[in-house]
């Protein structure tokens, strides 16, 4: 009795202690982050000892991190750790997550990505629970596996399903997709607080089951080590890389990482990998309530029978699973079956990734998907699929034609059009650049463009540079960074469902989004944006200091700036520019330059001239752009010779900002 | 020595080069495209209009002392400089343009001399000035810049020993050389105009 007493008091002393030690200790750490701070007032900004205060906020902070964790631990062995509900979304805080590790594996040559798996947490990506707790797990979970792995890749998956009313305290891991996995039960655990959450929103009709993995190819844990992990304070390794003091830990992470998912109702195991594959996988589970997004469709087996013509999918033969499950799709009456007129060449460094994202496409959304490993595969490659599509294309032409009425936009029910099989085709081409693009690759790709069939869609994705010049590319092509998972890789994919003539329309608003788009203005500041930015104006003029003038005016405004010096040059850049279109083989070339300013007067071929010498070689393209002309005459037989020459508007020389805005506003307004 | 007072004259000064006439709007427009990212842009394009006029001028002196004058040609040389003093803002040498231009349509050699005399003179009145007005300008800015806490101990005393005449005209020049590039990264230009000023005005400022 005395003896069971006294364990009590120690308990609550223990208790009160940590609680008095924790106000204590974040009580001294406050004042440490005061008294750098007055010191950092203090100091002259480019010194050492700014570096050094620096270097002390950092300590400082990891301190404060380690003093958390201790007291979460506390919190959560006492079962006085309460869950949050707020609404959250999966999809975002996943990706959000794998991003915060993505740069630093990217340092080490390491991959880290996010596998979507069979695509259903798109479907239940509106989630309610615990958003802080669910990415401190991730992060744990992901920072081990950063920690313990200097090549390969880390991948994080994730899957949702309803649970079946059974399954309601064991954990059933199998699924179609991912293959075999053993068994992993919840042990039973005396803590009160978690039966009751468990059995709360289990019992909500609205539950999911959220089931993650995160997979590295880094040091492993041996087998006889897996059990101890999860035990408080024990660290496996822990002389390894320590090249931060953020980096030490305390140990307690996997501890409070399987509290937590306990808490949230499931459990956390270590998956056993095939022989020869090394390094770890976690996996766990949890249960949130989630709601069934409305506009997306279950599960649809379709098969791919029903299609009778040529068809490039039949060839692989059997059905495909497709699921209509990736977010912000378009309006779900382009049905499944466009997808099989689509195919998707994949030209991704990253090999797990490349992997991924194969299986993905051809498994889950039916896309027909050729992977180029090396570069030299990839022009051969290119030639083959166009082959095939020319092929089916002309053949399929003859039997069934597109009535145009049917691409215009008007009332005519495309989607039935499409449920008959004859999607129109798609062609989607995913280069990662980031080695440098061959002389080989952007010939095929060249020769690709060329001559491509009209109902045939193309589009191309670079990822991280664009093979050419960025302005020289077709518009409907997109520029993306890294990493290609999550909400970039479905705005690419979303691209598959389009029709073509969507395709052409969207191509401003695409650009937008995805191309890293920070308009710099004059001052170098990303700002809001200045009347003319994104254009391309060609300013033209003998005199150095007009030119210099005019030149900064145009560029303050926001425009991108070529300088001419005389006419003959200007007639060449245009040309240049109109020429190099046409090597890209687009079918509609943009121009060169959205504007030219053209001096009147000068030496060589003076501004009438080169006028006259560029409206003819445009007629060749079927493009005309505006021509401002400066003058110092404003007599009327001046301005007649400017619109005889083929000009579009005048400003007198001396013209600065406002009147060249004036002047292409006007021309902006009188265009049909 | 008093910023402030700095400042105000040099308000003062540019104020009454718009109020004489030797600047115009133009001039404005030129100073509203300069900004942070082109500090030295009034300076640049002013700095070619006078490369400019001068050779436009030479050649019109030329072209003038000709036995037969090519009045085509004079009028050519007129004709543009009325354009790029029109767009630097200096506006008594454009109007000068004008009366000269009549004078090249009645092909008087006479009275085209004296109208090339004139534009001279406006030229250099507004040289002058607006070199006056740049000197004051950078002078501020570096002396504007000693109120700063970026600035560090020995910049300042470098500069108070110029304006005192302390260090000789070359020790003082190395100084202000070193110290200006160094943490302004000022161009050549600038240091050259701030070194002149210094030694013309630097006195009467103390």
């Amino acid at each position: 009795m005395e003896a069971t007493q006294q364990a009590e008091r120690k308990s609550m002393n223990k208790s009160t202690a940590s609680a008095r030690a924790n106000h204590d200790v974040r009580a001294s750490l406050a004042g440490i982050s005061g008294l750098i701070w007055m010191c950092r007032v203090q100091a002259s900004p480019q010194s050492e000892l700014v570096k050094y205060l620096d270097h002390m906020e950092s300590c400082k902070n990891d301190l404060l991190d380690i003093l958390n964790s201790i007291l979460d631990e506390n919190k959560i062995e006492e079962g006085k750790k309460q869950l949050k509900e707020e609404e959250f979304n999966m999809e975002e805080l996943l990706e959000h997550v794998v991003n915060i590790y993505y740069p630093n594996g990217a340092m080490k040559n390491v991959d880290v990505l996010l596998d979507p798996c069979d695509g259903s947490i798109a479907r239940f990506s509106r989630v309610k629970g615990d958003r802080i707790e669910l990415q401190r797990i991730l992060n744990n979970l992901l920072q081990n596996a950063d920690k313990f792995t200097s090549e390969g890749h880390i991948t994080l998956r994730a899957w949702a399903r309803k649970p079946g009313f059974e399954e309601s305290s064991t954990l059933n891991t199998s699924n179609s997709s991912i293959g075999c996995m053993p068994c992993l039960r919840l042990q039973n655990d005396e803590s009160s607080a978690e039966v009751r959450v468990l059995n709360r929103v289990q019992q909500d009709p609205n539950c999911v089951e959220f089931i993650f993995e995160v997979d590295d190819t880094g040091k492993g844990i041996p087998k006889e080590k897996q059990k101890s992990v999860f035990e408080n304070y024990v660290q496996v390794n822990d002389q390894t890389t320590s090249v931060h003091g953020s980096q030490a830990g305390t140990g307690l992470g996997l501890g409070i990482t399987q509290s937590l998912v306990r808490l949230m109702g499931g459990e956390i195991g270590i998956v056993d990998k095939q022989i020869g594959e090394k390094g770890t996988c976690f996996r766990f589970n949890i249960f949130l309530i989630a709601s069934d997004q409305p506009q997306l469709q279950e599960h649809q087996a379709i098969s791919v029978n029903c299609a009778k013509e040529e068809d490039l999918e039949s060839q692989l033969g059997g059905d495909y699973i497709s699921n209509d499950s990736y977010y912000h799709s378009v309006a779900s009456d382009n049905s499944i079956t466009s997808h099989q007129k689509s195919n998707v060449i994949l030209f991704i460094k990253e090999e797990e990734r490349s992997r991924v994202l194969r299986r993905f496409m051809m498994n889950v959304l039916g896309l027909k998907v050729h992977v180029v490993n090396r570069h030299e595969q990839f022009p051969q490659t290119l030639k083959k699929v166009k082959g095939k599509i020319t092929n089916s294309s002309s053949s399929s032409c003859k039997s069934k034609e597109i009535p145009l009425s049917a691409l215009d936009g008007t009332d005519i029910d495309i989607s039935s059009f499409q449920r008959r099989g004859r999607g129109l085709r798609f062609i989607l081409i995913i280069i990662d650049t980031s080695d440098g693009l061959t002389r080989e690759m952007s010939r095929a790709m060249a020769e690709l463009r060329k001559d491509f069939p009209k109902n045939v869609s193309l589009r191309v994705v670079w990822i991280d540079k664009p093979g050419v010049d960025e302005d020289k590319l077709p518009s409907t092509d997109i520029v993306i960074t890294k990493p290609l998972h999550g909400s970039r890789l479905f705005r690419v994919l979303k691209f598959t469902r389009e029709t073509k003539d969507e395709t052409t329309s969207r191509i401003k608003t695409q650009q937008h989004t995805l191309v890293q788009d920070v308009s710099v203005d004059v001052n170098g500041h990303s700002s809001k944006k200045l009347p003319l930015t994104g254009k391309k104006i060609l300013v033209v003029e003998d005199d150095r200091m007009l030119l210099m003038i005019c030149k900064t005016a145009v560029s303050k405004l926001g425009a991108t700036t070529y300088t001419c010096k005389n006419g003959q040059e200007a007639l060449d850049e245009v040309c240049k520019g109109l020429s190099e279109q046409r090597d890209i083989g687009s079918s509609t070339p943009s121009p060169p330059f959205d504007y030219i300013l053209m001096d009147c007067e000068m030496p060589e071929m003076d501004g009438f001239e080169a006028t006259k010498c560029i409206r003819k070689e445009e007629a060749r393209y079927g493009i005309r752009i505006p021509i401002i002309a400066f003058t110092a005459h404003t007599e009327k037989e001046e301005t007649d010779k400017i619109f005889q020459a083929g000009m579009d508007y005048y400003l007198p020389k001396e013209s600065k900002g406002e009147e060249i805005l004036k002047a292409i506003d006007f021309i902006e307004h009188t265009k049909v | 020595m008093e910023v402030g007072q700095l400042q105000r004259s040099f308000v003062e000064y540019m104020a009454s080069l718009f109020r004489e006439g030797f600047l115009d709007a133009q001039f404005s427009q030129l100073q509203q495209l300069q900004d942070d990212s082109n500090p030295d842009f009034v300076v640049e394009v002013v700095s070619l209009f006078f490369e400019d006029s001068e050779r436009l001028l030479n050649d019109l002196t030329m072209a003038l002392d000709q036995p037969n004058v090519d009045f085509k040609q004079v009028d050519a040389h007129v004709h543009q400089l009325k354009g790029s003093s029109s767009s630097v803002g200096a506006q008594r040498v454009k109007n000068c343009c004008v009366p000269f231009r009549n004078c090249c349509e009645e092909q008087n050699t006479e009275t085209c001399l004296r109208c090339l005399q004139q534009i001279k003179q406006e030229y250099l009145l507004v040289k002058n000035k607006l070199q006056t007005l740049f000197e004051l300008a950078f002078f501020l800015a570096t002396v504007g810049a000693a109120d700063c806490s970026c600035w560090r101990s020995n910049s300042h005393g470098a500069i108070t020993q110029c304006l005192t005449g302390l260090a000789s005209p070359s020790e003082g020049k190395c100084l202000l050389n070193s110290v200006c590039r160094e943490e302004f990264s000022f161009s050549d230009f600038l240091v050259d105009h701030i070194i002149n000023f210094i030694h013309q005005i630097g006195l009467c400022l103390l």
